[in-house]
């Protein structure tokens, strides 16, 4: 009978019901959503690492695409060579990966070849994918080796890093630690929400809780019977929630997939462990509802508290640790922590600065004096969804920010790459100079240069060396002089064909390197100690890189990868190129070489551009949405609270119209006031992304640019969001009776 | 001033049909006052609520402020509200974000009087240096008062007031009520006042009993 009196608040406000538990649905659904694909990485990451670190591919010696005939000589030479099968699966569902699980049982993998750690899409067997092969896919096989670095392989081949073996720990942590901040982010802004429209509940609940109290009820008997109400109401959304938010991970999975394969050669794998995600999911869901309902475990007569001087120091030192921690700290947790201190340190004094507003401006139109003045209890009443909001808005611009500085910036630096027109894959075995002849007399070419990669050592001062990666090119050339440089020393490519070296900004942060310091580079059999000339950008991968012309690579240096770009006339045919090409395979005594256009290259790359960011792009807006939406319910609730007051105008002579104009500059004013405080937090938080954010986590940095038509574009929303409060609130004084208010619904100032 | 003719007003309630009024008719002269007593339920407020445009009615005629009112646009209505018609509630007739004084001069404002004197008002009912004071920080008979001092303030010629002292005590209800009569005598404006309270009731000109609807 009791449970039953304290349940009849939501027949009465059944919107109020409505409201948190979509509020909470939707907070799990993307809570879960986003954490269901970062532990779908880590996991893919993790058995990848497993699967292939340290291992070597083969490849043909003449340069020519390794074929099944390849391996069956290997295997039958007693080599462990394992076959792995890409192919394109079509329609958009990415790529399969065909392995041979007895093949790879030689390398010791029994475990994956009975199918335990390598199950389900996107790895097959590769009878399946050789199916889809032989159908016409595009498809790539390559031969693993893992066979110690001594034993030599038969003349028709040579060993090469397995480009999918690099390590990207570093890089798929930081990108994965994003994500996860994102996801906090949602809990966070989602607690605000449920916390805010609980409590405005709990206040419409005190008359009546405190009616049971007299009749006899003990305080602890409702206390444990409102976390019984909070507990099947946080089970009732987190469920179908969960269910959401998998829907959601599916959606999302393609593109996100994608995006790992391509940053980080990782295809994702599927599934995971449904028990333990929604278990977490459901504990901490179920955390964040029942911190809703601490206001229950207060003692009578302490349901609000404020002590201002307390309040002052908390923001005060939550600003200073959080800057500290976000200006020096060197690790991407440290920084991150002290970013969620500002934000929480922000959300904590947002509405009070936004009080200090309708206090302190002027006006003396009674109105006006009456809108600003209920435009404060609003404040008050509404703090925990504003400052929801608050935060969305800043996280969104700064997302859109980063994302679009990052586009551009990367636009600009994929053009200075890729300025050539044509790109030509060197086969293995050959080399770029035998085709110095056939490419600087053709008349259709204005200009090429080559382009070879590889490794290179550096020594660190504690004596031990790193790896890094080195490329070599004509540095006379005027398609690589169009680079941009970072930092420089005058003349750099001058600097630079008389023996110094450029180097990635990721080298020049790791190692404190600057123009014209000198850098050592310790090749097999040789040293060279040139100056850095010059930084350039290096956008998309964790590895330092070291940039030298081609000319003063030692002779002994063994090439990974070379490649030719070439420019050519604007007035090239196609009959041009098939020539060229045909000179090519000729040359290199080959019998297919592909020329690839950079073009399609360039298009190829902005398509992964715009993959790695779909899932932050979504999830901040999603916030924004969800945000926006619960500020319009607690708001609509608040406001049906003070109709009274919008009654008393009526009976006071205010036409029907001048209520609602009155009503909407009102809620209109809330949200502009939103949008501005949201302002200085989103410049904060772009400069944290750009500055400091991706200088730890992926070791290159972003211009600092802002975009105020988007701004104004977000005002728009947020005004329309307020226009809509607004005319809600008018709609509710008409249709409802009108009662004088309790103290608790809407006495207060 | 006031006349009603055969007012019939009726509710729907769980289906049935309530008739509230069924042909009430009553008159009363400019500068008078008129007492309306029944039990709870027998139709004072909606009556009040009528005769300020805030309730419609079924049938009948209604003649206000020297014009029909039967059919009058809401914003017309509004604006008799706005300039001409005063209304007290039992309680809550305050902005609680607005001090007294602020109150007095929004509802003076609205009506287009002179906003200077409204310290005088709240002077003159006792309310002297509680001006800067919020209703919640003043006793309720000072609220009641300070209602007043807004309906005085916007100097209306029809003032309907609804329960004025029902929350009050009886000292306080008296203080309210000497200062109601006093100034509805001083500019000889029209008062409708509904009570259960009979000693107040008969300090009005006339009264009007709805039990059992009329």
């Amino acid at each position: 009978m009791v449970l039953r009196a304290i349940l009849s608040h939501y027949r009465r406000h059944p919107l109020h019901l409505l409201s948190l538990w979509v509020i909470l649905m939707l907070a799990t659904a993307l809570w879960s959503g986003v954490w269901s694909l970062t532990q779908q990485a880590r996991d893919s990451m993790r058995t990848g690492e497993a699967q292939l670190s340290g291992r070597q591919q083969v490849v043909r010696s003449d340069g020519a695409p390794v074929t099944v005939e390849d391996f069956v000589t290997l295997r039958r030479q007693g080599l462990c060579v394992m076959p792995w099968l890409e192919v394109d699966a079509g329609e958009g569902r990415g790529r399969l990966v065909g392995i041979d699980p007895l093949a790879m049982a030689c390398a010791g993998n029994q475990e994956t070849g009975a199918g335990t750690s390598l199950d389900g899409e996107p790895f097959v067997d590769i009878h399946r994918a050789a199916k889809l092969a032989e159908a016409g896919h595009r498809h790539r096989l390559r031969l693993l080796l893992d066979a110690p670095e001594d034993l030599s392989l038969p003349p028709q081949w040579q060993r090469q890093p397995d480009p999918a073996a690099l390590s990207t720990g570093e890089l798929a942590d930081s990108f994965l630690l994003n994500l996860d901040a994102l996801g906090v982010l949602v809990v966070l802004v989602s607690a605000l929400l449920i916390r805010s429209v609980y409590t405005l509940g709990l206040a419409q609940r005190r008359e009546g809780l405190a009616l049971l109290e007299r009749y006899g009820v003990t305080r602890g008997r409702l206390q444990r019977l409102l976390l019984l109400e909070l507990l099947i109401l946080g089970l009732s959304g987190i469920v179908p929630g969960y269910l959401l938010g998998q829907l959601l991970a599916d959606g999302l999975a393609g593109g996100f997939g994608e995006a790992m394969g391509s940053l980080f050669g990782t295809p994702l794998l599927r599934g995971g462990d449904t028990f333990l995600q929604f278990g977490v999911t459901a504990i901490l869901m179920l955390l964040v509802t029942f911190w809703c309902g601490l206001e229950l475990l207060r003692p009578r007569g302490k349901w609000v508290t404020g002590n201002r001087w307390l309040h002052v120091t908390t923001v005060v030192l939550m600003m200073g640790v959080g800057g500290v921690l976000v200006f020096s700290g060197e690790r991407l947790v440290a920084v991150f922590a002290g970013t969620g201190m500002i934000m929480a340190a922000t959300g904590l004094a947002t509405p009070y600065l936004m009080n200090q507003w309708p206090k302190t401006s002027s006006g003396t139109a009674p109105l006006g004096l009456w809108r600003r003045r209920e435009t404060g209890v609003l404040i008050r009443r509404l703090s925990l969804p504003l400052v929801a909001l608050q935060l969305a808005v800043a996280t969104v611009i700064a997302v859109q920010a980063l994302v679009t500085t990052f586009e551009d910036t990367f636009q600009q630096w994929l053009g200075q790459r890729l300025a050539g027109d044509l790109f030509v894959e060197v086969p293995a075995g050959k080399r770029p100079e035998d085709v110095a002849g056939i490419l600087s007399f053709q008349p259709s070419i204005v200009e090429w240069h080559p382009v070879i990669r590889g490794q290179v050592r550096l020594p660190l001062p504690d004596g031990n060396t790193i790896a890094l990666d080195l490329m070599a090119t004509d540095t006379g050339s005027g398609l690589i002089r169009e680079w941009e440089l970072l930092q420089s020393v005058p003349d750099p490519w001058q600097a630079v064909a008389g023996g110094g070296v450029l180097i990635n900004e990721q080298l020049a942060r790791r190692h404190q390197l600057e123009p014209g310091d000198t850098l050592t580079l310790q090749f097999p059999e040789h040293r060279l100690s040139p100056r850095v000339a010059g930084v350039y950008s290096d956008y998309g991968r964790p590895a330092g890189e070291v940039l030298l012309d081609h000319d003063e690579l030692p002779a002994s240096f063994v090439p990974g990868f070379q490649s030719v770009t070439i420019a050519l006339e604007s007035d090239a045919t196609t009959s041009d190129r098939q020539s060229l090409e045909r000179d090519l395979e000729r040359v290199w005594s080959v019998a297919d070489i592909e020329i690839r256009d950079t073009g399609t290259i360039r298009e190829l790359a902005n398509r992964i551009f715009d993959q790695t960011f779909l899932l932050t792009r979504a999830i901040s807006l999603l916030t924004l949405v969800l945000a926006g939406a619960a500020l319009l319910m607690t708001g609509w609730v608040a406001l049906a609270s003070r109709r009274w007051y919008v009654h008393l105008l009526a009976v006071w002579g205010l036409r029907r119209r001048e209520r609602l104009g009155l009503l909407v500059r009102l809620g209109m004013g809330l949200m502009f006031r939103v949008w501005l405080a949201a302002l200085p937090l989103a410049l904060l938080l772009t400069w944290v992304l750009v500055a400091r954010i991706n200088p730890v986590a992926f070791g290159w940095s972003l211009p600092m640019a802002i975009y105020p038509g988007y701004w104004l574009q977000l005002l728009v929303v947020m005004v329309i969001i307020g226009l809509v409060l607004g005319s809600l609130a008018a709609r509710v004084r008409r249709g409802a009776p009108v009662t004088m208010p309790v103290l608790t619904e809407g006495g207060e100032r | 001033m006031l006349s009603v003719t055969g007012l019939v007003k009726r509710f729907e309630s769980s289906g049935d049909t309530v008739r509230v009024f069924d042909g009430l008719s009553f008159s009363i002269a400019a500068g008078r006052s008129l007492a309306l007593t029944g039990p709870s339920g027998s139709g004072k407020s909606t009556l009040l609520n009528i005769l300020c445009g805030l309730e419609s009615f079924d049938e009948g005629n209604v003649r206000l402020l020297e014009r029909e009112v039967d059919g009058l646009p809401r914003d017309a209505w509004a604006d008799l509200r706005r300039r001409h018609i005063g209304v007290v509630f039992q309680d809550s007739n305050l902005m609680p974000t607005m001090t007294l004084a602020e109150n007095v001069r929004l509802r003076a404002g609205l009506a287009g009087r002179s906003t200077e004197g409204t310290g005088d008002w709240l002077e003159r009912l006792g309310l002297a240096g509680l001006e800067q004071r919020y209703p919640d920080q003043v006793s309720g008979g000072q609220r009641q008062r300070a209602a007043l001092a807004m309906v005085f303030a916007m100097e209306p010629e029809l003032v309907l007031a609804d329960e004025p002292t029902g929350s009050l005590d009886r000292q306080t209800a008296h203080t309210v009520a000497d200062a109601l009569f006093r100034w509805q005598r001083e500019v000889n404006a029209t008062l409708v006042l509904a009570t259960h309270d009979l000693p107040l009731a008969d300090r009005c000109d006339d009264g009007l009993d709805l039990a059992g609807g009329a």
